[in-house]
Order: structure tokens, then C-alpha cells, then sequence
């Protein structure tokens, strides 16, 4: 009987090796024009290059007019089977010129395991679901130059981890729900700064980020955000971040809202700091734009106004608001001009003024 | 039991290993005589016709849909009640999504408003919840003179914005087609 088994799992294994074989004669093939190497023309998918790149102009107090080529992004795709999806998203910023704050980053790379709708499984440097924006972040998708405040000082976008996961979507009668839920590294201190690290954890203590968004009708969702974890190198300082979120579309009209809590130990106190913005869009002049120009597809101007608060020291005096309102023209879905003239208004220990400005520039989606 | 576990996970290696990997991701959700029997739940049968516009029909179409139309021959199809009443007219169009054409059904009512308009193959690998009754059932009732143009009077989809306008803009192409195709059929009918 063991002989049998000994045979049989001899043969399975053969059979396997032979499977495993065929899938990859091709890379361990010495004869062709790669040789013994491993190229692009080895890999098997569907594979797509994309990405968005935006030109960016300011001017304002305190501030010398400037062009900025901000970013150019590629996303880098393949889908090597039905149920197996591959993305990267590589940001070079500032034409990537190290010397005048330009940088290559990978923003995400991931790798993506559908098992079902509900259930697909997540590997990788993950954009963390925490909110809207952070995602939902590329130049030519986002009616206006600058994300909002909360953007900046809450929830740092575009805020990346590496992690493993899942996320999904179902339907419950009327109700659309998704979800997305991830183990990943978590903010830590390195160096000055509390931010992720690709390569290695610094205390061992995993976080976990996960949001859960709910639409009961078409056009209207609401999401909640959290994200846990310990942030120092001895693993016993909690920081924890809460949000809630919203999207609503009417006919013309949208309005988006984000709102979150952060509230992170040091060793004598708990520090707390919140933020949010609301925004309201509206699109206008469709039909005329199509009647006059007849060669673009869905063209249409976009009006928005937003209003922005961030507090970043509840026990504290270091308040940010922001208000803002602008205009763009999109001549089809990805490509856009923007314009908007912001006022930024402080209240901290050391300022008490107001900053205007005006932010203008080009994106567009490839 | 070691043994049975290790021929377990062996078998699903090599299942894992010939995955299929298919050109697109055609999904067929309904067939045209399912699309039909959601439109009208209450046909006894139904009668298909070819249609072939001249080129001055074409020509006068595309100027009413504000855009050019590039068939001139498709399928009309007509529901009847069991005492041969008209219950509506339908068509099949096959719209240009992202990438790949979405086939899907629009029917309307003898009044040349739409009844119900079914998705009934979906070739992209995004987008397909265009598919589903929350997004097309904000079609139900409207006409030609109606925009059907996405962040106007129709919510488009996130994600699938592409796919919303396909859809869209198949809708005002079937109405118009329809009304301008069955007054003709009706006035000829009249004339002899």
C-alpha cells in the first residue's frame, strides 16, 4: 500500500512538474533571440500602459507666480487570467529632478486574486481606502487643481502601504454595499517623519485600514474609514484615525464630503486632530457645448465651490480654513482645464492671517 | 490521510495551473427573446421586420440625433398582445463601450416612450453595472425629446462613465429610430 502511494505521488508530482513545464518552457528556453533571460515577451497577459499628467500655474500672497509640471503618473496593467489583475501606478513629480524637490515613487502595486465579486484577495503596496480622495486622487478624475486641506493634513494623500487583504462588492435587495479591509505595515516613525515604510516594519506591529461604503440608492453613498495601529518603534502608542465620508448626484448637481478624526498616544497624552470639506458641483451648458462643438464627446464645464477645516491640535490653537471656488471645461471625460481662486484663512499660535490664491492647470488622463 | 491530503493539493495545483485566458470578458446576460419577455411580460408573440433606410433617412436621422449614424439596416421587432393589440416596438443595438461594442435591448411603448431597456452581452472587464436595474431603470418613461445625456438628466455610473453614455446615448438613437421608422411605415400604410 505505502509502495502504491509512493508511486502515485511520484506521478502526481510529474504530471504537475510537466503543467508547471509547459507554462514556462518559454522563460527557461536558452534558444531564441532573448537567450536565457527572462523578457517582456516571456510574460503572459493583456497588458496596457495608462496613466494621467497634469501641468500646474499658481499665483498669490506670499507666493512667486510659478508654472509646475507636477506630475506625470504610468500605470502599468496586465490581466494575466479572468480572475488575475496586476496594477502599478509609477509617480515621477517635478519631472523628477531630485535637485528641485522632484521624485520617482511607486504609488501602487498590486496584485489582485478575484475569487469572487464579493471576494477578491489584495497583495501589495495597496492606496489605503480611507475616504475618497486618497483613492480617488488622479489629476484629469478631480474637478479641481488642489485636493482639499484634509487631503494634506489628515489623510496624507496619496497615502500607500504595503500590505495583504481583500475587498469586494454585493448587492443586498436595493442596497449596493463595497468593502475593502487590509493588513498592511502601518504609519511608523522613521526618521522625522511618521510615515510607511516598503521595506521594513519598524516595530512588527501590523495595522489594519478598512472601509465600508453603503449606496442604497443610484447616485448616493456613504462610507465610514478606519485605520488602526501602533506607530512608535516599542509598538505601544496607538494611532487611530476615523472618517466618514459621502458622495451625492442629483441630475447636474454633486456634493462630496469627508470628514475624519485622528487620535494618536504620545507618552504623556493623547493629541487629537480633525478635519473635513464639503463641496458642491454643478454641470452646466452640456447641450450647448455639444451643439457648438459637435466634433467632442461629452464636453461640459463644471462649476465647484469647497470649504475646507483642518484642526490639528484640538487642545491646541492650529486651525486651517479654506474656502475655494473655480471652473473647469472638459472637451471629453479625461482631459481638462481648471481654474480656481482659493483663500486660505489660519488661526495658529504664530499666524493669524489669510492667504488668496489662484490655481490653474491642465490634466489629462491617457 | 497524509497521502489523501497531498493528492488534494497536488490535483489543485495543476487545476490552478491551466487557468483560461480568455480575449476579453464577454459576459452574456440575456438572450434577445429573455430581453424581450422582460420588456413585455404580457406579448403573445412577436414579429421581427429587416429595415433598410436610404440614404436621405439615414441622413435626416443623424441630423435629428445630433450625431452621425452608421447603420442603415437593423431589426425592427414588434410586440402583440394575445388579440394582436401593439404592446411596443423594440430594437437591438450594439453600442460602442470603451473598447468593445454593449449589446443591449431597447423597447419602447406604442407611445415611443421607453418600456425597459435590457443589457444583454457586456464585453468590457469594467463597468458592467450598467447592467443593473438601478442604473437603467432611470431610463423608463423618456422620449426623444428627453437630453438622455449623463450628469444631466441621467446618473452615470462611477467607474463606468464610458459605458453610462453608451447606454445613453443608444437610447435617444433607438427612439428616435423607432418613432421616425413606424410614422413612416404608418403614413405609407395610410397613403395606399
Amino acid at each position: 500500500m505505502i509502495k502504491f502511494f509512493s508511486i502515485f505521488k511520484l506521478i502526481i508530482f510529474f504530471v504537475c512538474s510537466s503543467a508547471v513545464y509547459s507554462q514556462t518552457s518559454l522563460i527557461f528556453d536558452p534558444k531564441g533571440s532573448g537567450g536565457y533571460s527572462i523578457t517582456s515577451f516571456d510574460r503572459i497577459g493583456e497588458r496596457t500602459i495608462g496613466g494621467y499628467l497634469d501641468t500646474e500655474f499658481v499665483a498669490g500672497d506670499n507666493k512667486i507666480s510659478t508654472f509646475k509640471a507636477h506630475r506625470l503618473i504610468l500605470d502599468v496593467s496586465s490581466q494575466i487570467s479572468n480572475k488575475i489583475l496586476i496594477n502599478s501606478e509609477i509617480e515621477l513629480e517635478y519631472a523628477a529632478n531630485t535637485e528641485y524637490e522632484g521624485e520617482i515613487k511607486i504609488e501602487q502595486a498590486w496584485v489582485d486574486y478575484q475569487l469572487t465579486d464579493f471576494l477578491t484577495q489584495r497583495t501589495g503596496i495597496i492606496v489605503m481606502p480611507f475616504g475618497r480622495v486618497n483613492v480617488l486622487h488622479d489629476s484629469d478624475v478631480r474637478d479641481a487643481t488642489q485636493r482639499p486641506l484634509y487631503a494634506k493634513q489628515i489623510v496624507p494623500t496619496t497615502w500607500s502601504d504595503v500590505g495583504f487583504g481583500f475587498h469586494g462588492n454585493s448587492s443586498l435587495s436595493f442596497l449596493d454595499f463595497n468593502y475593502s479591509g487590509y493588513i498592511v505595515n502601518g504609519l511608523g516613525i522613521h526618521g522625522s517623519e511618521v510615515r510607511s515604510n516598503f521595506k521594513q516594519d519598524n516595530n512588527g506591529d501590523k495595522a489594519f485600514i478598512g472601509r465600508l461604503g453603503i449606496s442604497p440608492i443610484l447616485g448616493l453613498e456613504f462610507g465610514t474609514s478606519i485605520y488602526k495601529g501602533n506607530y512608535n518603534d516599542a509598538a505601544n502608542l496607538s494611532y487611530l484615525m476615523v472618517g466618514g465620508d459621502l458622495f451625492y448626484k442629483r441630475g447636474r448637481f454633486e456634493v462630496v464630503s469627508e470628514a475624519a478624526v485622528i487620535r494618536s498616544e504620545n507618552t504623556s497624552s493623547t493629541d487629537t486632530a480633525l478635519g473635513g470639506y464639503l463641496e458642491f458641483r454643478m454641470h452646466v451648458l452640456q447641450r450647448y457645448l455639444r451643439d457648438w462643438m459637435p466634433s467632442l464627446k461629452f464636453p461640459v464645464i463644471t462649476l465647484f465651490s469647497r470649504v475646507g477645516h483642518v484642526d490639528l491640535d484640538r487642545r491646541g490653537n492650529d486651525i486651517t480654513n479654506r474656502v475655494m471656488v473655480g471652473f473647469n471645461f472638459r472637451p471629453t471625460e479625461s482631459f481638462v482645464y481648471k481654474l480656481e481662486y482659493q483663500i486660505e484663512d489660519y488661526d495658529k499660535a504664530n499666524n493669524n492671517s489669510s492667504e488668496a490664491a489662484v490655481y490653474a492647470s491642465v490634466a489629462v488622463g491617457f | 490521510m497524509k497521502a489523501l491530503v497531498f493528492i488534494l493539493i497536488n490535483l489543485a495545483l495543476c487545476f490552478s495551473l491551466i487557468a483560461e485566458t480568455p480575449r476579453y470578458h464577454e459576459q452574456h446576460y440575456l438572450t434577445e427573446l429573455e430581453a424581450l419577455e422582460i420588456s413585455f411580460s404580457n406579448a403573445n408573440r412577436y414579429e421581427t421586420t429587416g429595415v433598410t433606410l436610404s440614404d436621405e433617412q439615414v441622413i435626416e436621422l443623424s441630423k435629428k440625433l445630433g450625431w452621425k449614424i452608421n447603420e442603415s439596416e437593423f431589426q425592427l421587432i414588434k410586440a402583440f398582445a394575445k388579440d394582436n393589440e401593439i404592446l411596443g416596438y423594440a430594437m437591438v443595438l450594439n453600442e460602442n463601450g470603451k473598447y468593445y461594442p454593449i449589446t443591449f435591448l431597447v423597447a419602447v411603448t406604442p407611445e415611443f416612450s421607453i418600456k425597459n431597456i435590457s443589457v444583454m452581452v457586456y464585453r468590457e472587464k469594467i463597468g458592467s453595472n450598467v447592467r443593473k436595474k438601478r442604473f437603467l431603470k432611470q431610463y423608463k418613461g423618456k422620449t426623444k425629446d428627453d437630453p438622455l445625456m449623463v450628469d444631466y438628466d441621467i446618473m452615470g455610473i462611477s467607474g463606468a462613465t464610458i459605458s453610462s453614455w453608451s447606454i445613453a446615448s443608444g437610447a435617444k438613437k433607438a427612439l428616435i429610430m423607432l418613432e421616425s421608422i413606424i410614422n413612416d411605415q404608418a403614413e405609407s400604410n395610410t397613403s395606399i
